[in-house]
Parts: structure tokens; C-alpha cells; sequence
């Protein structure tokens, strides 16, 4: 008995789904917004007041329907799929009784044959009498059921100057247009993987799993510029360590982050000293992290967890590098690819993959990342210095990992307060790391950075409110024979 | 000349002395200060605000105005850079209300906006993109 009712429940809300009642009373009053929920109104206005008003607080009203047949006006409804033997009802009348003759009629158009209008309903009215109300229901044929059609309810006139007035119009159906693409008929989605999203949309059409796939910065990389001397200022040519990076988020239908994935290009090494490098995801818990795929071992400075980050970290720490200059070799004297009289070493490229859905599920006893909760307030790349795990450098305000010392801190040129969340500034707000949104030309040894880039100061100064483009090419803005160009 | 003259006199020089060091001081200072006069300014003696992060990504929070409810069906509301480069992209239906916050290089001003046929560009003001599907109505239903 049980089942007998939940079967028919379960029939009842389907049939409630397929009989959804399509409306439209005009009371938003914006033809505009209803043109955008493709209910269109060619050639007529919403008026809401006076004798006109039929009901409710909008009505919708033709212009002057003198232009016969070239000219009719009225209300064309959204796509829908019909249920078959029901009724359109709707309220009209004229607006004042005169005119040579004024006809009202509803056509269906099937979106399996847009050309061809075929009358459901015609009334001519009575023109000493057209300004009294007329409630009408308009038998919708049987054969309609299951497809896609609009109506248009149009009135057509010679002669005079009076207009149609429409309004209360209903009918069942379910809305079947697409209003992302120009109100056309709702097109079945090509959909592989069943994900919901459409294959023309799906950069994994064949993954379930994955959707979509962002880059950040934007279409090409960004560069990482690092002083190495802190806590004491540099000479800051800020090429001690320089790399770009990319990141790619790949999500899924729900929003989800699955991964993330970074790649490294270490380009130039502009002192002696063994850097290391590695990248903290604030306020991402290391246990959210599922695993980490490396091009390349994360090497000895580091010890790691099961998941691939960094052990003792409460947030997600990502070591990518040890020791660079065991990446990028020198060619010959003190450092790499920052003077011209030095052969060039070919950079050095390490990709990562952070995943935080596997199979569409979290880490066990976490919940999914989404792109709410990570961009680029997020990463937070650092530098370690010569080995010294505890001596982190990051960029100017980032907070340091559980495992820098903060014995360095307000020591020397550096004028760090944790209590006020100030980090890695000197007295004066100057940082030990930039980050730029573009792969730029760094300087050459011991030339200062702001040489080579001569709205670097501005930008600086202005607090990154003007000259934010200071890293680009053009006109004024650079002086190459600073800058490493080979 | 007596003695309290030319005591004057020297304390005179002593104050346009310290006057000139000041005035020069003080240009020095304006010159770094001033961005349309930074010209040969070093790094190493500039002021920078407090607040200033050195970064030249920055994050903007785009707003999406939903539309009244009409299909369940969801699309891919696509955000990108005027170069084209894909900056955010998400999975909603047109009712669907949606504040996100997501990267740029800093400066942006105008992103591009796609959902289906639906293409706009949205300024980006005081660091944020209010986004909507709202359309001309087409010529043929004016």
C-alpha cells in the first residue's frame, strides 16, 4: 500500500512539473526585463494607470493599430513544451471604439517549424463596443503535447486610433527557452560525461570528474623577483632569485577546486648563496591537500608528510625547490643568467599538482574547496635562504610558515610586527620580494631593479595606484641596457 | 664695522645657509614623493604606503544580478581579461546570485563577460565588476 502511494505521489509531481503554469501579468512593469525572459511586446508599452489598467498594477497596451497586417502588435511568449488539450485564457479589449477594423488573433508557432503561424483563435471586434473586457479561453490542441512551441497574441487594425489592451495571460507549459542565447528554442545539450555541463563548454568533456580550467596570472606568466640578503637590505636588483610561475585551477561542475597546478621556471640566480623556494596556500589547511605530484624530487631541506606537503604546517606548504643552484649551475663566476659575460644556462622548469578532490571526493574528513576560498590572496610564494630552513623571505605583509624563525624579525633593516600583522618591510614599506602579473626582463647584477624600469617609483610611491603597467615595454618606461636582455 | 655688525652679518649667512639646506632637503624629499618627478630616484629612498603590497595581481569581486526565475538550465558564466585570457569561470543558472572574489593584474579596469550568447564588457569600479544578463530588446520586437 505503502509503495502503491509513493508511486502515485511520485506521479502527481511529475504531472505538477510538466503542468507548470506560464504567466504573464506585466507587473514588473520593465518590458526591457521581460524582452530578457523572452516574453517580447513588439510595438507596445506596460501602462499602469486609468482606465486602461485591467489589472494588477501593469497592463500592457499596443501603439495604434492602423497598419493592418505589416503592423501587428501584441505579445509573442517564451519557447515552451506544451501539455496538450489546455487552455490559453487572457483579457483584452480596446482602448477607445473606433477604427475601420481591429481583429485579434493567437497564432502557435512549433520550433519544428518556426515559418509557419497557424491561427488558433480570431476575434473581430465590435467597434461600438470593442472597450468592454473580454475574457477568452482558447482551446491549445491535443497534438501539442510534449513539444515546443510560443504563442503570439496579436492584434491588427485599419483606420482610427485606438489600441489593444492585453493582459492575465495563461497557459500550461514548461519555459523551454534559452535566454543566454537570444531567447531560441532550449537545444538538447551535448553532454559526455553527464556532468551537467555542455561540451562545448567542458574543457574535459569526457571527465565527469572536471569541468573547467582557469589561469592565473592571466595568459602568460608572472614573475617572482627576490632580494636574498634579509634581514639586511640588498642591492636591489631583486634578480637573487627570479622565476615565473603559472597556475592552473581546474574545477569541476559544483565549483569545486579538484586541483591546482603550478609551474616553476627558474630563470636567473643572481648571487652565491643556496636558495631554496617554496609556496604556502593561507588559510588552506595542509589536511585538505589529498596528494602533491612533483616533476622533481622536493629535495633534503624539507621533510614531508603522507600528502606531499610540508610536515609541521597548519597550512598547506608546498616545497618546490632546495637548492637551486643545483638546478641552474653557474656557467662561470658568482651567479646565473645576470650578466651577459656569462654563457647562458638554460632555465630550469618544475610543475606541481596540488588535489584536493580525487574521484570527486575530499580528503578523507574534509570538506571540498571551492573558488570562494582560494585566489591569489591565497599563495603566498617564499624564498629560503642558503639552506637555513627557518629563514623564509616572502613578499611584502605575507605571513611567514609555522617554521620560520621569528628571531630574524625587527632585526637589522627589517621592520616586521607580528602583532600588527606587518611582515618583511623595511622602516620605510620597501619589500624583499616582488610579484609581477607578466614574465618581465629582470636587471643585471647589481644594477637596481628601479634602473631598469623608470616607473617603478611612481608605482611605488602612488601605493600601486599609478603606473600599474610600470613592467611593461613601452615608450619612457624602460631602460634596456639595464636590464638582462641577451 | 663693529664686532655686533659683523656678528649680524655672519649670523645672517649661518641662517640662509641653514634656509638653502633646508629648502634643498626638503625638494629631495618632494622629488621622491611627487610620482611625476621620480626620474634617477633610487629604490633604496623611497617612502612607500604602509599598506602597499608590491604585487601587480590584485583580487576584484565580480557581482552577478540574477535574473527572475525562468529555466533550471545552468551555463558556464565565463569571466576573461581583454586579452582573452580565462579568468574565472563558473557553472550557474541565470537566477542564481553570485559574489566571488577573483584574481587580476593589478589596473584592471574593464573584464569581459560571456554566458551563452550573452557577451558584455563590465568596468571594473573601486574593485568591483557588477555583472547582469540584461539586454537590448531586439530590434525585430521593439
Amino acid at each position: 500500500m505503502k509503495k502503491i502511494i509513493f508511486q502515485f505521489i511520485a506521479i502527481m509531481a511529475v504531472v505538477q512539473l510538466q503542468a507548470q503554469t506560464m504567466s504573464q501579468n506585466f507587473n514588473s512593469g520593465n518590458r526591457t526585463l521581460e524582452s530578457n525572459l523572452c516574453w517580447y511586446s513588439p510595438g507596445c508599452t506596460f501602462v499602469n494607470g486609468g482606465s486602461e489598467l485591467i489589472e494588477g498594477t501593469f497592463t500592457l497596451r499596443t501603439g495604434q493599430l492602423t497598419g493592418g497586417i505589416s503592423n501587428p502588435n501584441g505579445l509573442i511568449t517564451p519557447w515552451s513544451k506544451l501539455t496538450g488539450n489546455d487552455t490559453l485564457t487572457f483579457k483584452h479589449k480596446l482602448t477607445i471604439a473606433n477604427g475601420t477594423t481591429r481583429t485579434f488573433y493567437v497564432f502557435i508557432e512549433s520550433a519544428d517549424n518556426r515559418r509557419v503561424l497557424d491561427t488558433l483563435f480570431t476575434y473581430n471586434y465590435v467597434i461600438g463596443s470593442a472597450t468592454t473586457l473580454r475574457s477568452e479561453k482558447v482551446a491549445i490542441p491535443a497534438n501539442t503535447a510534449g513539444k515546443v512551441y510560443r504563442l503570439h497574441l496579436m492584434a491588427i487594425g485599419i483606420g482610427g486610433n485606438s489600441r489593444m489592451l492585453l493582459d492575465d495571460v495563461r497557459y500550461k507549459g514548461e519555459y523551454w527557452s534559452s535566454p543566454s542565447t537570444g531567447c531560441t528554442p532550449l537545444a538538447t545539450i551535448a553532454d559526455a560525461d553527464s556532468d551537467g555541463v555542455a561540451d562545448a563548454e567542458d574543457s574535459f568533456a569526457n571527465d565527469a570528474t572536471r569541468a573547467f580550467a582557469t589561469v592565473y596570472p592571466t595568459s602568460e606568466n608572472g614573475t617572482l623577483l627576490f632580494e636574498d640578503l634579509w634581514p639586511s637590505k640588498g642591492d636591489y636588483d631583486f634578480n637573487d632569485l627570479v622565476l615565473n610561475y603559472r597556475i592552473t585551477t581546474v574545477t569541476n561542475a559544483s565549483n569545486q577546486v579538484v586541483e591546482t597546478k603550478y609551474t616553476f621556471i627558474t630563470k636567473a640566480i643572481g648571487g652565491a648563496l643556496r636558495n631554496g623556494f617554496a609556496f604556502q596556500l593561507d588559510d588552506i589547511s595542509a589536511q585538505k591537500v589529498i596528494k602533491v605530484t612533483r616533476s622533481k624530487n622536493a629535495g633534503s631541506l624539507y621533510t614531508l608528510t603522507a600528502n606531499g606537503t610540508e610536515a609541521n604546517q597548519t597550512f598547506a606548504n608546498i616545497p618546490v625547490i632546495s637548492d637551486a643552484s643545483l638546478l641552474m649551475p653557474s656557467a662561470g663566476g658568482t651567479g646565473v643568467n645576470v650578466s651577459k659575460l656569462v654563457s647562458y644556462v638554460a632555465p630550469d622548469t618544475t610543475t606541481i599538482t596540488v588535489t584536493f578532490l580525487e574521484n570527486g571526493q575530499p580528503a578523507l574528513g574534509q570538506t571540498a574547496i571551492t573558488t570562494a576560498n582560494i585566489n591569489s590572496n591565497n599563495f603566498n610564494p617564499y624564498l629560503i635562504v642558503n639552506q637555513s630552513r627557518n629563514k623564509e623571505i616572502h613578499g611584502a605583509n605575507k605571513k611567514p610558515s609555522n617554521l620560520a624563525a621569528t628571531n630574524f624579525f625587527a632585526t637589522q633593516d627589517d621592520d616586521s610586527n607580528a602583532a600588527t600583522n606587518r611582515f618583511y618591510k623595511t622602516k620605510n614599506n620597501l619589500p624583499w620580494a616582488l610579484n609581477v602579473a607578466a614574465d618581465i626582463i629582470y636587471t643585471q647584477e647589481g644594477v637596481e631593479i628601479s634602473t631598469g624600469y623608470l616607473k617603478l617609483v611612481n608605482w611605488a610611491i602612488s601605493g600601486g595606484t599609478n603606473f600599474t603597467d610600470w613592467y611593461m615595454d613601452k615608450p619612457g618606461y624602460r631602460a634596456n641596457n639595464n636590464l638582462y636582455i641577451r | 664695522m663693529s664686532f655686533v655688525a659683523k656678528s649680524a652679518i655672519k649670523s645672517q649667512r649661518v641662517l640662509l645657509a641653514l634656509l638653502f639646506m633646508a629648502t634643498t632637503t626638503t625638494s629631495c624629499v618632494k622629488g621622491v614623493k611627487n610620482p611625476a618627478n621620480t626620474a634617477g630616484t633610487s629604490l633604496k629612498e623611497v617612502i612607500a604606503p604602509a599598506t602597499f603590497n608590491w604585487q601587480s595581481v590584485t583580487v576584484i569581486t565580480i557581482k552577478v544580478t540574477p535574473m527572475p526565475p525562468t529555466s533550471n538550465r545552468a551555463m558556464a558564466l565565463e569571466i576573461r581579461s581583454d586579452e582573452g585570457a580565462l579568468l574565472f569561470v563558473q557553472q550557474l543558472t541565470m537566477h542564481q546570485a553570485l559574489e566571488q572574489q577573483i584574481s587580476v593584474p593589478a589596473g584592471t579596469t574593464m573584464v569581459q563577460m560571456s554566458y551563452g550568447n550573452i557577451k558584455k564588457s563590465i568596468d571594473v569600479v573601486n574593485g568591483i565588476a557588477n555583472i547582469d544578463y540584461t539586454l537590448p530588446i531586439p530590434t525585430q520586437y521593439q
